[in-house]
């Protein structure tokens, strides 16, 4: 009101408050320039599921063998059941399923399936069975 | 370079900021909880496709920058100040999204990188949103009854009720709930729902009338013509807003057009809702 006149004063404006805009700003380029990156060099595919033995051990409840399976491919998946067979001599002797809630692209989630033998004397072999698309 | 205005000194110039920068960051706290702690907004942060994804973030840009236009205290503000304010309300919703999630434990280090900054930009929406209305929102002492004098004019209410429509939606839409609440609804009550989400609209819009805050709005316009400008105009902008929400969260794919209006009517009720406290809030 007083300074009706000549114009209103500009609010004074703190430095710190530039430096905060100017992150905010990198953050919003950053982010723009990521997902536009992503969005041009995106390409349609199915999920790769890996999964990978991460260790073994026996524990009171049986041998706990904890694996970690990996989506390589450009599509997220839900729902992935996986299979872990212990084989001796060809013959399954022990099997069980897992599912995963959702495994996110090119991202990894970590799970683990229970012997009651110790996967060490036979063959253990584990993969994706199914998913769904999320 | 700003003159300081000769009461404040430096120090006290940085001082007032980062308290706004606080109070800022507790908007974005209060905003974003429900999202932040609904576990389909994670997944969908890593899961949705990009460009969608960039659209959102491209869409928040000047949707902050028009709120800080809107709800700013000065009336000088002009467009550097605003967009200064909206950069400032995007790195503090950012930052405090990315800090409740490491909190949490939803983003580590062995996770992609993809599904970090997924997670993290998702839960910057509303963040941001929250830290450009709790900038306005509380003015300093001095300035605090200016802000609330000063009229939004008629493109502000409109800002402000997408804000409340996005607000309120943004933590439904990704939700499997709202495909179970179409589907549970007879064509009778999609119709009654549409009624009632339009009459709640109209009665805080006509309420707001009553006690004198529609300052934007000449004395004595015909009620129709409030209904026709706010009441619908707010209900067609919340709807809006569902239905990009719904697009960019790929809820859309697969549907049919009527299964489509289905859902957009069942979100369009806490959206338009949101739209009618919007005005009461801001």
């Amino acid at each position: 009101m007083s300074e009706a006149d000549d114009g209103p004063a500009p609010r004074p404006v703190a430095r710190l408050e530039w430096a905060v805009a100017a992150l905010g700003a990198a953050l919003a380029c950053g982010v723009l320039g990521v997902l536009a990156y992503e969005a041009l060099t995106y390409e349609d595919g199915p999920p790769e599921l890996v999964a990978t033995v991460r260790d073994v051990r026996a524990t009171a409840g049986g041998h706990v063998a904890r694996f970690v399976m990996e989506n390589r491919g450009p599509s997220a998946a839900a729902e992935v059941t996986v299979i872990a067979r212990l084989k001796h001599g060809g013959a399954v002797v022990e099997e069980r399923r897992v599912t995963l809630d959702y495994v996110a692209r090119m991202s990894s989630r970590e799970a683990g399936v229970v012997f009651e033998r110790d996967p060490a004397t036979a063959e253990l072999e584990l993969r994706a069975a199914s998913y769904r698309r999320p | 370079m700003s003159a300081a205005a000769p009461s404040l000194t430096p120090r006290q110039i940085e001082r007032r900021f980062l308290l706004g920068l606080g109070r800022a960051a507790g908007g974005a706290v209060v905003f974003s909880l429900p999202v932040l702690m609904t576990m389909e907004m994670w997944s969908l942060g890593a899961g949705m496709d990009r460009l969608r994804l960039l659209a959102l973030v491209a869409a928040l840009l000047p949707l902050l920058v028009a709120l800080s236009h809107f709800i700013g205290f000065e009336e000088t503000d002009g467009w550097l100040d605003d967009l200064r304010d909206g950069l400032v309300a995007f790195a503090v919703g950012f930052v405090v999204s990315a800090v409740i999630l490491s909190l949490f434990g939803l983003i580590e280090p062995r996770m992609s990188f993809d599904e970090i900054m997924g997670a993290i930009v998702i839960e910057t929406v509303p963040a941001s949103i929250g830290a450009a209305v709790a900038q306005g929102q509380f003015g300093q002492p001095d300035e605090a009854d200016h802000a609330h004098d000063r009229a939004a004019g008629y493109w502000g209410e409109l800002v402000f009720m997408a804000t409340g429509a996005l607000f309120l939606s943004f933590s439904v839409a990704p939700t499997e709930e709202v495909d179970l609440i179409a589907a549970e609804m007879t064509p009778f009550h999609m119709l009654l729902l549409a009624l009632v989400s339009i009459a709640a609209l109209h009665l805080v819009v006509y309420m707001l009338r009553f006690s004198g805050q529609e300052s934007a709005d000449p004395e004595g316009a015909p009620g129709w013509s409030v209904f026709l400008r706010y009441t619908l105009a707010g209900y067609a902008v919340a709807l809006i807003v569902c239905a990009g929400l719904m697009w960019a969260f790929g809820r859309f794919d697969d549907l049919g057009a009527v299964a489509a209006v289905r859902l957009l009517v069942v979100l369009g009720f806490p959206a338009a809702i949101g739209a009618a406290f919007a005005r009461l809030i801001v």
